[in-house]
């Protein structure tokens, strides 16, 4: 609470009184006692403001577009934001700084976020800005910060004021007039089954005409048409079905990583989102399965309305706010980010008082190194044997001095030896070995003990982290309600910290980096168990559709060329129900997606070594991209199913293009 | 909106102007004050550190005042016969009230000068230290530079703070008057006794005080704040078995992953 500049003032001030009350010099007594009381006065009069003045202290936020208050928001467009502070009561302060805490994702496109003003019970202050979501996901707003100090600078204190909200932002409206499969002839959003389907059915509008097939009712023949060729012609009307199309999106942490709003799982998100609100136009039936590498997470079957709509838009944005996660990361790297968040956050748990780390703590506390990886037998042994040969010498000194002691001290140290100890010699070796295998048993962790505390002593950043996880490891502890053998844990489990960590930053929507690969080289978002819960989603789906539906996969198959035998099994089930099925690929991002139309193989494209080590990685992870791109469209293609890279093209026509081809399945002459 | 604008630097540049003048009254009293006590030339010398600090808006000038203040009074007391040591028996001294009141007003001044015209809040360090890490957040503002604002000055700062000036200076006086420096079991020092006796009342008073202050924010703990704290004492009373349940349950879990791993 006292500045620096506090400090010096006291440090000072109880100088000069010590230095006059002690000396008897009255004058610099009374001008330091004064100074120092008023310094007093002023320190009890911020400690009440602050200590009464913040609690009284409430929040009000509310978000609006052109219409009035919203409580969602959508990708692409701008709101105002309202940020209403107000004192219930208390002394209120004469200048304070209100800042209030952007989210993550979120920009500011107008306003001020930050003020400075006066506070009473009677003037409440209000910030207005102009925010803006480029994607779809979550926001959440956590509260503001309250700076407080005095005139003289002598006292400052920073508080924050938590008053947390979450909003969807919705993927962007889609074009659907773009979008839309069929021209409409009539109104714009027309009645259920009213559109233009090509596929023949009983509705009332003609669609064509065809020769008689026995079977056919009589009331469909055209008397007039047949009279004039000479032969029996059958009517073909409309279909008033309309078509049922299931998307199936990959949640799984391998489409979450990059960027959030930037990944994969964010362009899947869009056009998911676009098919729906598409579909929607004209008033086709739209499900949604999502799907991890463990679980179906949320099925909604194919309905339609503007509710199913909403409920569809709502799934989708809450996917695409996921985060990666694994045990993998190093906690060394997300500690200084959490810790840095949580200091901005929740600065109250952080405090001394309430959540201390002890100064023993980080000397005396090893890090746990259970987590790497079980050293093999041989590296066990060649331990082992340092710790013995490293040890001989202390044994070869203890033998030594217990030989040649007489030697060198006469008889002094047998016979003060036999008088403590009145055992025969062979018992004294004894105890004398029993001590060196006592040195030798406790030399290496005592080694290891002193070799940690030294390599501390010259590591300050090993120490702060230490700190740091202990605060943060009992935050996290309260918060997910581990309690304290979580926190003992947390402190010994370096993977779990790790991933508790990664959930504490993706709920705050915290941006972070997690490692792609493990020190053995191996690519850990693979989700391999994804395969299996797709197909049995997939089966699922199929048991209850009626004819002809169309299911889309969103799904991240690359790293997974050669465990698809249980989709692919999936896929021939449902085209053998006349299903169709179209695969859209995510594509990560920054990587150049496939050429559409290529007679180059990516095999044959050799990388340019003279480019640079950079380029190199990147050429090279492009065409193993593209060759496990290529390898999946031919084996699906081999089934006739369409695979699309989702970053090149337009996905969202070629869904809507496949559905219009859905409704053409029939015509014609059958 | 440029008329508001322009009034309200109009308020700030009268109220920096006045603080100054303030401040140049301040020293002014000094040297009549330390003239007065026969200090001759020597007076001036914390006077032209003080107006020159003031002058300059020199941060540490207030502090480099009274220690030369200090210095001055100590190096010349023996050469000029000073009279300021400390009487057996004290009622209260006009020119030390008058100099004390002078001293307080030039530091406190001098000081909401530097806040109006230079950086109002201070820079956080923690968040420094966040920054070094290389783990800042995009959030508030982690360096604030602008002053305290036009709005904040009122038009009764400047009477409050002139009148609250004599009443500080007064209670010191009475504070040391009611230290007792009569009865000295020890045979010390008058002076070195009244001193000990204020410092262990001043030790006591701000045990008690911080004891108070400490029971008021014990009270306004959050629920999630006391959780922490007596997550924290359990921690603390059992982390040595704690640790040792923990190591086995990690090393039976990753023991068993590895075997799993194997093929």
């Amino acid at each position: 609470m006292i500045t620096a500049r506090g400090w010096w003032f006291l440090v000072v001030v109880l100088s000069i009184l010590t230095l006059g009350a002690f000396g008897g010099r009255l004058m610099l007594t009374l001008v330091a006692l004064t100074l120092l009381l008023w310094f007093l006065g002023e320190w009890l009069l911020f400690f009440v403001r602050v200590h009464w003045t913040l609690p009284a202290i409430r929040v009000h936020r509310d978000l609006s577009d052109d219409r009035g208050p919203v409580t969602t928001l959508w990708a692409g467009r701008s709101f105002r934001a309202n940020v209403q502070i107000r004192l219930t009561s208390g002394l209120g302060h004469p200048w304070l700084r209100i800042t209030e805490f952007i989210p993550f994702g979120v920009e500011k496109t107008e306003g001020n976020t930050e003020r400075d003003t006066a506070l009473s019970p009677d003037a409440p202050v209000t910030l207005q800005y102009k925010l803006r979501c480029p994607t779809a996901g979550l926001v959440r707003f956590e509260g503001i910060t309250i700076q407080m100090a005095d005139f003289q600078g002598l006292f400052y204190f920073s508080k924050f004021v938590q008053r947390a909200a979450i909003y969807r932002v919705l993927p962007p409206l889609a074009d659907v007039q773009g979008h839309r499969p069929t021209v409409k002839r009539r109104n714009l959003l027309p009645a259920p089954g009213l559109h233009r389907h090509l596929r023949p059915g009983s509705g009332s509008e003609l669609l064509d005409l065809r020769d008689y097939i026995p079977g056919d009712p009589p009331k469909t023949i055209a008397w007039k048409v047949s009279a004039r060729r000479d032969r029996l012609i059958t009517k073909e009307f409309e279909s008033e079905v309309p078509i049922r199309c299931t998307l199936f999106v990959d949640t799984s942490h391998s489409v979450r990583i990059g960027a959030p709003g930037r990944n994969a799982l964010a362009r899947i998100v869009e056009i998911s989102a676009a098919v729906a609100q598409a579909a929607a136009g004209v008033r086709d039936l739209t499900g949604l399965c999502l799907f991890d590498d463990q679980r179906t997470v949320r099925y909604l079957r194919p309905a339609r309305g503007a509710r199913h709509l909403v409920q569809v838009l709502n799934l989708l944005t809450d996917a695409a706010g996921l985060a990666p996660a694994t045990g993998k990361a190093r906690y060394q790297d997300l500690l200084p980010i959490a810790y840095a968040f949580a200091t901005e956050v929740y600065p109250h748990l952080l405090q001394q008082e309430v959540n201390s780390a002890p100064g023993w703590l980080p000397w005396f506390w090893p890090n746990p190194d259970l987590n790497r990886d079980r050293p093999s037998l041989f590296t066990r042994m060649g331990r082992w044997t340092f710790m013995a040969v490293a040890s001989v010498p202390f044994a070869i000194a203890a033998l030594l001095a217990f030989l040649f002691a007489d030697l060198l001290t006469g008889d002094a140290f047998s016979s003060l030896l036999s008088a403590f100890l009145p055992v025969p010699r062979f018992v004294l070796a004894l105890i004398g070995m029993g001590l060196v295998v006592s040195v030798l048993v406790l030399y290496y962790p005592l080694a290891g003990l002193l070799f940690r505390m030294v390599r501390r002593f010259f590591s300050p950043r090993a120490r702060r982290l230490g700190r740091w996880r202990k605060c943060l490891a009992a935050l996290l502890a309260e918060r997910y309600e581990l309690g304290p053998g979580g926190l003992a844990q947390l402190l010994e489990d370096n993977e779990r910290f790790a991933l508790w960590v990664q959930r504490f930053l993706a709920e705050h929507h915290v941006p972070y980096a997690v490692p792609l690969y493990d020190r053995r080289g191996e690519y850990l978002f693979a989700s391999p168990g994804k395969i299996e819960v797709l197909a049995r989603a997939l089966l699922r789906a199929i048991s209850r559709v009626r004819d002809n539906e169309l299911f889309v996969l969103f799904v991240d198959l690359m790293e997974l060329g050669d465990r698809l035998d249980p989709l692919l099994r999936a896929v021939k089930v449902t085209l053998a129900r006349h299903h169709r099925v179209l695969l859209i690929c995510p594509w990560p991002p920054g990587v150049p997606p496939p050429p559409i139309r290529s007679t180059v193989r990516p095999e044959d494209i050799p990388p340019a070594w003279s480019a640079g080590g950079s380029a190199v990685i990147t050429q090279l992870t492009t065409a193993r991209l593209r060759r496990a791109f290529h390898r999946l469209r031919r084996r699906f293609g081999k089934m006739g199913v369409p695979v699309v890279c989702a970053a090149s093209g337009d996905p969202v026509q070629l869904i809507l293009a496949r559905i219009n081809q859905l409704r053409s399945v029939g015509t014609g002459r059958r | 909106m440029a008329d508001d604008m322009t009034s309200t630097e109009a308020d700030q540049d009268a109220m920096v102007r006045n603080y100054f003048l303030v401040c140049m009254g301040a020293m002014l009293v000094l040297l009549l004050d330390l003239l007065r006590r026969g200090l001759g030339p020597w007076a001036l010398l914390p006077v032209a550190v003080g107006v020159v600090g003031a002058a300059f808006r020199i941060r540490f000038a207030p502090l480099l005042t009274i220690i030369v203040v200090a210095a001055t009074f100590m190096a010349t007391e023996g050469e000029f016969g000073s009279s300021s040591f400390l009487p057996p028996t004290f009622n209260g001294s006009l020119p030390d009230w008058i100099l004390s009141a002078a001293m307080l007003a030039f530091f406190v001044a001098h000081y909401r000068i530097l806040g109006l015209t230079g950086p109002y809040f201070p820079p956080d360090e923690s968040k420094g230290a966040k920054a070094s890490e290389g783990a800042s957040t995009p959030g508030p503002a982690e360096h604030l530079t602008s002053p305290r604002g036009a709005h904040s000055i009122t038009p009764s700062e400047l009477s409050w703070f002139v009148l609250s000036l004599p009443v500080w200076a007064m209670l010191a006086q009475l504070l040391w008057k009611f230290i007792p420096a009569g009865v000295n079991p020890h045979e010390l020092p008058a002076a070195a006794w009244q001193g000990i006796v204020f410092a262990w009342t001043f030790g006591v008073g701000l045990f008690l005080v911080a004891g108070i202050l400490g029971y008021v924010l014990w009270q306004q703990r959050t629920r999630r704040e006391a959780r922490l704290v007596l997550q924290d004492a359990l921690w603390r009373e059992i982390c040595r078995d704690q640790r040792r349940v923990s190591r086995e349950l990690t090393r039976a879990r990753l023991t068993r992953r590895h075997g799993k791993e194997k093929p």
